[in-house]
């Protein structure tokens, strides 16, 4: 009879595909990334080492800092609004509504949307010349408006878009929590005669708070890499009035093929992520896995 | 509960239909769209009723064989990332659930959140050269290894809770009826955490079929997916190589499977809100 192998290593074994395929894809990488971003690298060119050098170049330029303005401009509308939009929306799909299943349905769909697709119809709507949202604007005496293509409002039109398909996200996140409370402390509420001001202020918000919470994060997290709909719309233009962060390196690395300073770039996203983040982090893997550690 | 639910008041009404509206209303324009003659795409008032033709779409695949190709690309891409992302992240949460306390797993599972919170443009930059160099740049392999790594955290975190609710003794009853450890998992385990499976599969689909960006930086010809293809006919319009009509008929197409497919699975991603969290 075989001895069977100790349970540590019975355990590790189970893991180890899963660690090994994190590390090589996304450890790995990142550690190179580090290295590169001490070095004047780019294709075709063996690395040099140049020390700090980029770091003092990307903290030093003011593109780089109007970028990070822009994504906290960019941020701030988006997930202003989502949140708010999306805290509106479950506490108020839980009432009595007609058709609840189909406009579920719709409020969801467009979280089924590519960055391409989102981009495509919003291009379309907003298009000068043939776009429906110029129509209705021109008929109203405010005549055609290149939405974006205009520096005053291409970065506030991308986030409303960014909104448009985020704000999903938050109603999925919230709609569980608060199909989920019950009934009964709601009619306490009634008998005490609250007004319904009220019973959101004293009852609704402290339950679903710290859902809010975790939420409004995830969302300042992903619309804080938001991308693909901003690159497809406008390059980060026109100029670069829409250039957010994330637009910003993909031009150094992939553009300018700077991969050097784009990797100090991306490690100085990294760390406000970081930083944003391990709050989220912390609290997701306390609610998941603490209470299993006694069994 | 719905039976008891307050009936909605007209102003609560309203701003729900009106938050319907918006989210649907642009999606179906374009829907809609892509069955227009080009003169009813371009009249300066927009046409309701039109006669529908299905001109865009042959324009579509005749104009733009790389957007077949595209989505041949995303299908194959979505099916192999399903694959290793659940093939790599059942034995991984069966392990966190039922064995944290052996040799520290359980805590280490703390970095798979850590994973989740990077950014995956920061990713990219320096994966780029590092695929080219072994060869895995263009490659639908490389593709699918990003995306399953991408999608980890939330699979195991997802199958760990629903193994977590699975009892033991079930596991432990087939053991002792003789088999083995494996056959015990496939035969107890495994069927009971289908709902779990399937919800994986929905939101890796989500991913995988709509990623723009890993695409975008770790494709160049032969493995560009379909949503690639669609920005770059967009971008094409202006240059007057492609068409409104061809890109609207080249959105439906690409978005339509996603779309009815979460019509059908809504309530699934509504009523889990662990999962939401960590989608996106």
């Amino acid at each position: 009879m075989i001895k069977a192998p100790p349970k540590a290593l019975h355990a590790w074994a189970l893991v180890a595909p899963l660690y090994a395929l994190l590390a090589a894809i996304v450890a790995l990488p990142e550690i190179v990334a580090l290295a590169l971003s001490f070095t004047d690298y780019s294709i075709g060119r063996d690395p040099r080492w140049i020390g700090e050098l980029n770091y003092m170049r990307t903290l030093g330029s003011a593109s780089f800092w109007a970028a990070a303005l822009r994504t906290l401009i960019f941020v701030a509308i988006a997930v202003a609004l989502e949140a708010a939009v999306g805290l509106l929306l479950a506490c108020l799909l839980i009432r009595r509504i007609p058709m609840r299943g189909l406009a579920i349905a719709c409020l969801i769909a467009p979280i089924a949307m590519s960055h391409a697709v989102t981009a495509t119809i919003w291009a379309y709507l907003l298009d000068f010349n043939v776009g429906p949202v110029n129509y209705v604007t021109n008929l109203m005496g405010l005549g055609r408006i290149p939405w974006l293509t205009e520096a005053g409002t291409a970065l506030i039109v991308v986030a409303l878009i960014e909104f448009w398909a985020g704000m999903p996200h938050v109603l999925v996140m919230l709609y569980p929590v608060r199909a989920a409370f019950p009934r009964e402390i709601y009619e306490a509420g009634e008998i005490d005669g609250a007004t319904p001001f009220q019973r959101f202020r004293y009852l609704t918000w402290p339950m679903i708070r710290p859902a809010f919470l975790i939420a409004v994060v995830f969302r300042i997290i992903i619309t804080f890499r938001a991308f693909g709909v901003v690159w497809i719309l406008t390059k980060g233009g026109p100029v670069d009035a829409s250039e957010i962060l994330s637009v910003h390196l993909y031009k150094i690395g992939f553009v300018y093929w700077e991969f050097g300073r784009a990797a100090s770039i991306a490690w100085l996203m990294l760390l406000l992520t970081a930083v944003v983040s391990s709050w989220a982090m912390v609290r997701l893997y306390r609610e998941s896995f603490a209470p299993k550690e006694v069994a | 509960m719905n039976d008891q639910a307050e009936r909605a008041a007209p102003w609560q009404l309203a701003t729900i239909a009106f938050f319907v509206l918006l989210a649907i209303f642009p999606i179906i324009v374009v829907a809609v769209s892509s069955f227009k003659l080009p003169r009813d795409i371009f009249s300066y008032k927009p046409i309701v009723f039109f006669e529908p033709t299905l001109g865009n779409y042959t324009d579509l695949f005749r104009n733009w064989p790389k957007f077949a190709d595209g989505l041949i690309n995303s299908l194959a891409v979505t099916a192999g990332s399903i694959a290793l992302v659940l093939a790599v992240s059942l034995p991984a949460a069966w392990a966190f659930s039922r064995m944290p306390q052996h040799g520290g797993v359980g805590k280490s599972a703390m970095s798979l959140f850590a994973m989740k919170m990077l950014p995956p443009l920061v990713i990219t930059v320096p994966l780029f050269p590092i695929f080219s160099s072994i060869g895995l740049d263009d490659s639908k392999i490389g593709l699918i290894l990003v995306y399953a790594a991408m999608e980890f955290s939330l699979a195991v975190l997802l199958l760990k809770t629903m193994i977590d609710g699975i009892p033991r003794e079930l596991e432990e009853a087939a053991l002792i009826d003789g088999c083995t450890g494996i056959q015990a998992f496939r035969r107890v385990t495994l069927p009971l955490l289908l709902p779990g499976i399937v919800t994986v599969a929905i939101f890796t689909t989500l991913f995988v079929w709509n990623d723009y960006l890993f695409a975008l930086v770790l494709t160049t010809a032969r493995s560009v997916t379909a949503p690639v293809v669609l920005a770059d006919m967009l971008a094409s319009i202006g240059e007057g190589r492609s068409t409104w009509g061809e890109v609207f008929a080249a959105a439906t197409v690409q978005l339509l499977p996603v779309l009815i497919f979460t019509f059908i699975v809504q309530r699934k991603m509504m009523s889990n809100g662990a999962a939401g969290g960590l989608k996106g």
